[in-house]
């Protein structure tokens, strides 16, 4: 088994008085993919955005509890955040390129995080990002025409790839796929198999069988609570829990 | 199988109608294999027959459930006890359908016979056959029941079908020594005996499937091949 990467244990979050998270202990396997999977409003998102403190960004919301990436705990006001989070790349359901070129997508990470030096380094990054993300061949001639003019896939890919620019170790995906069409998504589908070989994959999915297809441990959350988790083959085939089972069966929502 | 219904009923009345269709079979290969030894009992060529031909309506029915389940696997993409209950249908379909075919042979072979049997094997081998029939209508009824635990004492049932089936085989290996004439006549029976022994592995085959489908587990058999066991020695017979 891989070591831990991300260590959880038990975070509450509320948003004002209402409680979101209770007590979740999880780990997260460097270079695997986790499947984060539970209906709407269990807490799945809200769990993804502590690990970069991306929840930080809502004045009433309070994480407690503690999560270490790399054995160092990040629930800490002595975090830098900045630095964390370019440890930690995210990519959301619905594609959200910059409104600029695809060259200034990819560069944009690693200019602000002073990651390169000459511009050679720069075009060396957006490249080799563009070409981890499966998008390379696609855009190498219209490098300067602006993101969105891309496909909704093409644009994921992009977003993946700025994700990568900035040297991360973990990615965060909220529903990569779900404004996607099944070629896309097996094209990302396909990326995320290539990328966990480098990269420690957290997927949030509303497809069980994207879940089962992607990942190699599965969470089911449901009103809050991380209810089961496991090796994907075993929950998707015998869970243990009724509710993980009446869940994943389609038996109540 | 009692359990919670699910979102869309559709995908209910399909696990329902895949059920009902298990059955059908089910009761179908019980009956087919009653009729042939009730036609070996009383050399009833023309039941032998009747038996023979209907063995089309066993392999429509696996057809249709194959085609179901092909159809349920496409549209549901099932999980988890619904993924384990459909793939085991499926190993039981055609478990069930060869489980068929055994039964056939037995009074394709009963319709061929021209001669006098021996009655004691005969009353053997229509022992067995009863018992290979009283554990299809167990394996059946723990399916019924979504039970692991009835499906575990079918699979347990089968040694005693092939002790039988070693016994029958020992008995007849005797007569053909003593009375070269019988030959042809207990080699006809030696193949109803080993087609009631394979039907016993099928119907061991269909509890394993139970089994997992209910539980998860997988259930084997472990431990030395028993007829092989009991074979050897007269290997080395000179």
């Amino acid at each position: 088994m891989n070591n831990v990467k991300v260590s959880t244990k038990n975070v509450n979050v509320h948003y004002g008085t209402k409680q979101a998270l209770h007590r979740v202990t999880l780990d997260i396997n460097e270079k695997e993919v986790t499947a984060l999977i539970g209906p709407s409003g269990c807490g799945k998102s809200t769990f993804l955005r502590c690990i970069n403190r991306m929840n930080d960004l809502i004045d009433i919301c309070k994480v407690d509890g503690s999560i270490t990436v790399d054995n160092e705990e990040i629930i800490s006001d002595e975090v830098d955040v900045v630095s964390l989070r370019s440890k930690i790349g995210m990519v959301f359901q619905k594609p959200n390129p910059f409104p600029k070129s695809i060259f200034d997508n990819v560069a944009y990470g690693p200019t602000i995080h002073g990651i390169v030096d000459t511009k050679t380094d720069l075009e060396e990054i957006v490249h080799s990002s563009l070409k981890k993300a499966g998008l390379l061949k696609e855009v190498k001639d219209r490098l300067h025409e602006p993101g969105t003019s891309l496909s909704g896939g093409q644009q994921q890919r992009l977003c993946i790839a700025r994700a990568i620019a900035v040297n991360p170790d973990i990615i965060l995906m909220d529903e990569p796929c779900s404004a996607l069409d099944p070629i896309a998504t097996a094209t990302i589908e396909e990326l995320i198999d290539e990328l966990k070989t480098k990269y420690t994959i957290v997927i949030v999915t509303h497809s069980m069988q994207q879940a089962a297809r992607v990942s190699q441990r599965t969470g089911f959350f449901h009103l809050g609570e991380l209810v089961e988790t496991g090796e994907t083959q075993k929950i998707f085939t015998n869970p243990e829990n009724e509710k993980t089972q009446g869940y994943i069966t389609g038996r109540f929502g | 199988m009692e359990q919670d219904k699910h979102i869309v009923k559709s995908y209910d009345d399909e696990m329902k109608e895949i059920n009902n269709n298990i059955l059908d079979i089910g009761s179908l290969v019980e009956n087919q294999l009653k009729r042939a030894l009730s036609a070996l009992k009383n050399q009833d060529t023309a039941l032998a027959e009747k038996v023979t031909e209907d063995d089309n309506i066993i392999d429509e029915k696996f057809r249709e459930l194959d085609q179901n389940l092909v159809h349920i696997l496409g549209k549901r993409q099932p999980m988890a006890t619904d993924l384990r209950t459909i793939f085991s249908a499926i190993k039981m379909n055609k478990d069930l359908e060869r489980l068929g075919d055994h039964a056939t042979n037995i009074a394709k072979r009963t319709a061929m016979i021209e001669l006098v049997l021996p009655e004691k094997p005969v009353r053997d081998i229509l022992r067995m056959g009863e018992h290979v029939q009283i554990m299809i209508g167990k394996v059946i009824q723990s399916f019924v029941n979504f039970s692991a635990e009835e499906a575990k004492v079918v699979w347990k049932m089968d040694e005693e079908i092939d002790d039988e089936y070693l016994g029958i085989l020992r008995q007849l290996l005797t007569y053909m020594m003593e009375d070269p004439k019988r030959i042809s006549a207990c080699t006809n029976l030696l193949y109803m005996v080993k087609d009631l022994e394979r039907a016993g592995d099928y119907v061991q085959n269909i509890a394993e499937d139970i089994y997992y489908a209910v539980s998860g587990e997988p259930l084997y058999n472990e431990g030395p091949d028993r007829e092989w066991e009991a074979i050897k020695p007269l290997k080395n017979k000179k």
